[in-house]
């Protein structure tokens, strides 16, 4: 009964990887979310180095917490995909509620600053910020609404962890047979009719003659079965 | 040695938090506010 969708408890090993991937995305989810905020409160722009003096010099920590951040999820991101893939059901999707984290956090603060704390400044709300910002809100759960519907139905319900079939409903865990397994058991059946049938004639229940009648019976139905 | 799945959800949980308050404090250490 082994598959892809096997139900039973996972090995512990796996478990602690995707632990480990998915506090490594919520670490540099953080890293990135706070990197951006330093660098919208210096008017949302900024650089360092190269040729050119940059009229507006980075937040300290900012440049490395956003290329550690953004690095990191891909990192962090693999690893959770493969380790929490490995756990089966609805863990096997989590890692993706990293995309949800992402632009969700990252469009709150689009919407923070251009919305309710904008630049002192700026006149008043910030366009340039809100649009971004509804269009990450958009991108992050727009998604996650598309496939909350489809959550409970993509659960296996033929295979199950040792034990769940006692509280689970018989509909649920009895799978309705398909024609093919319904041929072959019929055909089976006669199969062994027709063994029953030399076994009888052979302890001399049976004449040679009933024996041919019988058989032949048994044979004319395989014929039309086939 | 296996685990039961919902131990799986608190470990995964913890492990989310953890790594949130991790990163809070990594972007202290690497001298931002």
């Amino acid at each position: 009964m082994g598959s892809g969708v096997s139900r039973e408890d996972p090995a512990l090993a796996d478990v602690l990887k995707a632990a480990l991937g998915m506090g490594g995305m919520a670490m540099c989810l953080v890293l990135v979310f706070r990197g951006m905020r330093a660098v919208m409160d210096v008017g949302g722009a900024c650089a360092d180095g190269g040729p050119y003096v940059s009229a507006q010099s980075c937040p300290e920590g900012a440049p490395v917490a956003l290329m550690a951040g953004i690095f990191g999820l891909l990192l962090f991101g693999a690893i959770s995909m493969v380790y929490a893939g490995r756990l089966g059901g609805l863990w096997g999707a989590a890692p993706l509620l990293a995309w949800t984290g992402l632009f969700g956090s990252l469009g709150w603060n689009f919407l923070d600053y251009g919305l309710f704390n904008p630049p002192l400044e700026a006149d008043g709300i910030v366009w340039g910020w809100i649009i971004p910002g509804v269009i990450f809100e958009v991108m992050a759960f727009g998604p996650l609404l598309l496939v909350i519907p489809f959550i409970g139905s993509s659960r296996p319900t033929p295979v199950r962890r040792r034990g769940a079939a006692k509280t689970t409903q018989a509909s649920q865990v009895v799978p309705e047979p398909s024609p093919a397994a319904e041929f072959r058991e019929g055909t089976q059946a006669l199969l062994d009719r027709l063994e029953r049938l030399g076994d009888m004639r052979d302890h001399g229940l049976l004449t040679v003659e009933e024996f041919e009648t019988a058989k032949a019976a048994v044979v004319a139905e395989l014929e039309e079965r086939a | 040695m296996t685990v039961p799945r919902s131990v799986v959800t608190v470990v995964m949980v913890a492990a989310a938090i953890l790594g949130a308050i991790a990163g809070w404090q990594l972007y202290g250490v690497l001298g931002g506010g």
